[in-house]
This record gives C-alpha cells, sequence and structure tokens, in this order.
C-alpha cells in the first residue's frame, strides 16, 4: 500500500496542507485540492446523518457498553515510527524518546466518515476532537480491517507529527496553511517507512 | 479538602483509576522531559520582564500572561489529544478528571484536587498543593495585592478548553503566593459550543 | 451477516427504490419505499455524488475510478454504479468489506430480469422534464422485483 497524498484539513473546512508522495500520481490543481477539502467536509457531516435506522434502534436499546482507555496495546505493524532513529543519540540520552506512540488506539469519530474506496484508490480520514481532518489517499483499494487500521494509526502520527512540529512552532499561525519545512521532512520520513 | 471533593457528582472510582494508572505511564514513558529548574526561571523571567515592560501595571501583566497562555491552549490542547487519544468527556465532571489526572499530571507532573461544585455542577476549584511555575517565588509588596503569578495557567485551560468546543471562564480565587491558605483556580463552564463540535461523533 | 438497506437512483437523480430493514431479527420489518425515507436518500445520493467527484479527480483522465464503498465508524455504504447511470447501493455493518458480488447480483439477475426485461415496467421513471431534474417520486413497483429482493436479501438481515 503505497500512501499517494496527505492532506490537512482544518475545523471550517479549508485545506492548510496538500503533499504528494509518489511522482506518477494524478496533479490536481491547488483549487481542486481546496474544492476536495471543502467538499470531504461536508460529506463527513453528511455520512454522520444517514445511519441506518435499525443502529439508531438498537443503539437505544442496548446500554453503552465501552470500554475506555481501549485495553488493547498491541503493537500496530507496518507504521513506521517517529523521532530520532539514530542510536548513538538515544545512547547520550535524546530528550526526545524514540517513538511513544507504537500502541493501537481506538478511534472517536464513531458516525463520521472514516475510509472510501474506488476502482484505484483508498481514501483514509482520521478527525480529532479539535475537528482537525487528517486524510491519506493510498493507490490501493482494499476494505481490509488491518490495512484500516495501518492508516487510522499512520494519521494518528501525522497528527502526533502535527502537534509537535506545526502547533509547537512559534512561528506558525493557526488555521493557516501550513508551511513548516521540519513537519515535511518528518511525514516524509513516516511515509518513506511504510 | 476531602469534604469539598466528596460532592463531586458521580465519582466513578474505577475509571478514575484507571486514568491514573494511563496518565502516570504517559508521564513516564511518553514525555519528553527538561530540568525543572530551568523551566521555573524561565517562567520567572517572563514575568519579572513583564512586570519591567509594563511598568508595575501588574492587571496588564496579568492580563499578558493570559492571553500567552491562551496562544499555549489553543496549541497545546493537539499534542494532548494526539499524546493520549482520549474520548470527548461526557460530563463536566469527566472533565475534571481529565484536567487534573491526566494534563496536569502530563505536563506539570502535579495532580490538583477538584472542588468546590457550584450546586448546579457547572463550576469547580482546582486546589494546586505544588506549582511548579511559583517554586521559589517570593512576592515583592508592591505585586502581592494584584498580580497573579501563574495566571498563564488561566489562559492555558481557557485556550485548551475552548479548541474542545467548551466555552469557559478560567480564574485565580486564592494564591499561596498572596498569603491565602491555598492555590485555587476556578473554572467555570458557561455553555458547550454544540455547534462547533466536529460532526461524526456520537 | 447483517445488511440495513438497500436502494436504486436513476440517471436523473432520483431515488426509485428504496427498502430499510428496522428489526435485524425480522426480515420483514421495517419500509419499501417510504416517504419517510425521501430526505435520507437525499442524503445519502448526494454524498456519493460528493465523493465520485472527487474519485473521479483523483484518477486523473486516465481511466474510470468508481466508488465502491464508503465506511463510517457504524456502517458501511457499497456502491455500484452502472455505465446506464443507475447506482445500486447496499448499507451493511462494518464486517462485510465487500459486497459487489451482491450488488452485481441485484443488478444483473434481478434488476435486468425483472425490469429491463419487462416490457410492461417503465425504465425511465422520470415522466416529465421536473421529474428529470430531481422531483421524481416514482417508484418500482413491479411486484416481480420487490418479491425477488426479498428473497435475495432477507436471509442476510440477520
Amino acid at each position: 500500500m503505497a500512501i499517494q497524498t496527505i492532506l490537512v484539513i482544518n475545523r471550517s473546512g479549508g485545506l492548510v496542507y496538500q503533499r504528494d508522495f509518489l511522482p506518477s500520481a494524478a496533479k490536481l490543481t491547488s483549487n481542486e485540492y481546496l474544492i476536495l477539502a471543502g467538499t470531504l467536509q461536508g460529506v463527513v457531516a453528511i455520512a454522520s446523518q444517514i445511519a441506518p435506522k435499525s443502529l439508531q434502534i438498537s443503539a437505544k436499546q442496548g446500554a453503552k457498553t465501552g470500554s475506555e482507555l481501549g485495553d488493547a496495546t498491541q503493537t500496530v505493524p507496518y507504521v513506521g515510527s517517529l523521532g530520532s532513529s539514530a542510536a548513538s543519540a538515544a545512547d547520550l540520552g535524546s530528550f526526545l524518546g524514540p517513538d511513544f506512540f507504537n500502541e493501537s488506539f481506538t478511534s472517536w469519530n464513531t458516525k463520521g466518515l472514516k475510509h472510501v474506496t474506488t476502482d484505484q484508490n483508498s481514501l483514509f480520514l482520521y478527525q480529532t476532537l479539535t475537528g482537525l481532518k487528517f486524510v491519506a489517499v493510498s493507490t490501493q483499494n482494499t476494505t481490509n480491517a488491518m490495512a484500516v487500521s495501518i492508516a487510522e494509526n499512520l494519521l494518528r502520527k501525522a497528527y502526533c507529527l502535527y502537534a509537535d512540529y506545526v502547533m509547537k512552532n512559534p512561528f506558525y499561525e493557526p488555521e493557516m496553511p501550513i508551511r513548516c519545512e521540519l513537519f515535511d521532512k518528518k511525514l516524509g520520513e513516516l511515509v518513506a517507512q511504510l | 479538602m476531602s469534604s469539598s471533593t466528596n460532592n463531586t457528582p458521580v465519582p466513578s472510582t474505577s475509571s478514575k483509576k484507571s486514568l491514573k494508572v494511563f496518565s502516570d505511564d504517559i508521564w513516564k514513558n511518553k514525555t519528553a522531559k527538561i530540568n525543572a529548574e530551568l523551566f521555573t526561571l524561565t517562567y520567572g523571567s517572563i514575568v519579572s520582564q513583564l512586570c519591567t515592560d509594563y511598568e508595575r501595571d501588574f492587571a496588564k501583566v496579568n492580563n499578558q500572561l493570559y492571553s500567552m497562555g491562551y496562544n499555549i491552549g489553543v496549541r497545546l490542547i493537539e499534542d494532548f489529544l494526539a499524546r493520549t487519544a482520549l474520548p470527548r468527556c461526557d460530563s463536566l465532571a469527566r472533565t475534571s478528571e481529565v484536567i487534573t489526572i491526566c494534563a496536569f499530571k502530563v505536563f506539570l507532573n502535579v495532580t490538583p484536587q477538584v472542588g468546590n461544585w457550584s450546586s448546579n455542577k457547572d463550576s469547580f476549584s482546582l486546589f494546586l498543593e505544588e506549582n511548579p511555575l511559583s517554586e521559589f517565588v517570593e512576592l515583592p509588596m508592591d505585586a502581592a495585592k494584584e498580580l497573579w503569578y501563574s495566571n498563564i495557567l488561566c489562559g492555558v485551560l481557557k485556550g485548551a478548553l475552548e479548541m474542545v468546543q467548551m466555552d469557559c471562564d478560567v480564574w485565580f480565587v486564592n494564591d499561596v503566593l498572596k498569603g491565602d491558605q491555598t492555590t485555587e483556580l476556578r473554572i467555570k463552564l458557561n455553555r458547550v459550543l454544540k455547534d462547533e463540535i466536529p460532526a461524526g461523533e456520537d | 451477516m447483517a445488511i440495513y438497506s438497500f436502494w436504486v437512483f436513476d440517471r436523473h437523480c432520483n431515488c426509485i427504490f428504496d427498502r430499510e430493514w428496522t428489526l435485524k431479527s425480522n426480515q420483514s420489518s421495517g419500509t419499501t419505499n417510504s416517504k419517510l425515507n425521501e430526505d435520507t436518500a437525499k442524503l445519502l445520493y448526494g454524498m456519493v455524488y460528493s465523493l465520485r467527484s472527487i474519485s473521479q479527480k483523483l484518477a486523473g483522465n486516465e481511466a474510470h475510478n468508481e466508488i465502491r464503498t464508503i465506511a463510517t465508524g457504524k456502517y458501511r455504504a457499497h456502491i455500484l454504479c452502472t455505465a446506464s447511470g443507475l447506482w445500486f447501493i447496499l448499507l451493511s455493518d462494518l464486517k462485510q468489506e465487500d459486497l459487489s458480488h451482491v450488488l452485481r447480483y441485484l443488478y444483473g439477475e434481478i434488476y435486468v430480469k425483472t425490469v429491463a426485461h419487462n416490457w410492461l415496467s417503465p425504465i425511465d421513471f422520470a415522466e416529465s422534464e421536473a421529474e428529470k431534474r430531481g422531483q421524481g417520486f416514482r417508484k418500482i413497483r413491479n411486484r416481480n422485483f420487490l418479491l425477488r429482493v426479498e428473497q435475495f436479501l432477507g436471509p442476510m438481515v440477520n
């Protein structure tokens, strides 16, 4: 599964980051990407509106049995690690740990759009509690639960990178397009490790 | 203080415990750490510089600290969520637990006590038994009346809560630096910004 | 196996058939061609339409890139778009990873045989200009079609 594109959409539906990872990927104009981001924002909202009635009925009947803080702490395979890969730095005690986020997690976006497949692509979407959306387009269509979980964890790691290299960059203005070289670099490394 | 924590609505001990274990793990294994003195000194130099720059107009210093905190909060929340992947809180009581047991633990390695719930459960206080920001501080005479030395915390909480669609007021009620018995920080929920909650959540 | 609903849209953006099951335990529960589902149908159409336009763009000019599935945290929609402009959509639980063969059967063996091959049934359900612009209300009422859909999909409900 090769990642073709990663997008970040802010909470009002504006595209703040877009990056292609494959030279062969279809080139969209920046305007088309903006429209795409806006459309996805709308679709996420629609998808949550049309949950089947039988689900709504059974949800009302059955008491909520959501276990908190997902007990499963299995390591996610294939998703690259963040942080310094240079072992020498760690020996001397780098203040950045090697990789904090190896166990899988639960996405709390339960009703909204998560995953779309077409003849040629899959599109994965991870929405944070602040309304930020991370989107990955891959070059393979799969509905395999494992692939979906890998993609979700990839996006979650992209979120960690965002929290580190975008939000903690004092010169980044929130809600504005992301132009941070470090974020670019780290994201590139993350995707390359896949 | 323990008597005031008793009126917490639905004190779900088991979920509280698991939250504590979870937070301790994040603090121990997943948090980059630096020297605390350096941090305290950095903050101290900012506050004292602000006092000089605003010609000891402490109301202005309070405001400036608050707005600096706000700008930190709107950013820091992303780090918090990315790090913890916690779900949205279903009640203010849960929010108070997550703030104290998880957020304060992860970022400052302290766990404030929650208490003084208002009768309609829309506001509560955090009691900071220790405050890493003001470890070595003595307020000068002229500042003791007006300056809320750690006011940046209010701003951080305000900004972070706003980003998860909770419109709150946050302010200091007491500070041991001013000779009070406790350091008390009050959080009042005005409303939940329902329209801004991202689509797709329950 | 659990499927929740089945929808057919024609090339004029009209929903020409909908069947929604409301109880897992009962194959005959729920509604068929219900007025109450009109809004849901429009939302579903809008969602698929938007995502289709995205997928076309992502593929560039070279090839078709039809949409196949859409998943949320609660359900999965399986989509079959025919070249003649019909859309067949099935909503299922998340365990169903690919129902394209079911949709193919619904199209090839049920729709074609009971509607397209049936000279007494219209194949274009819009009869006036307004109905061709999304104002359509006519549904497939053909008894054979209804019966065979029920027979085929009913066992998959629970």
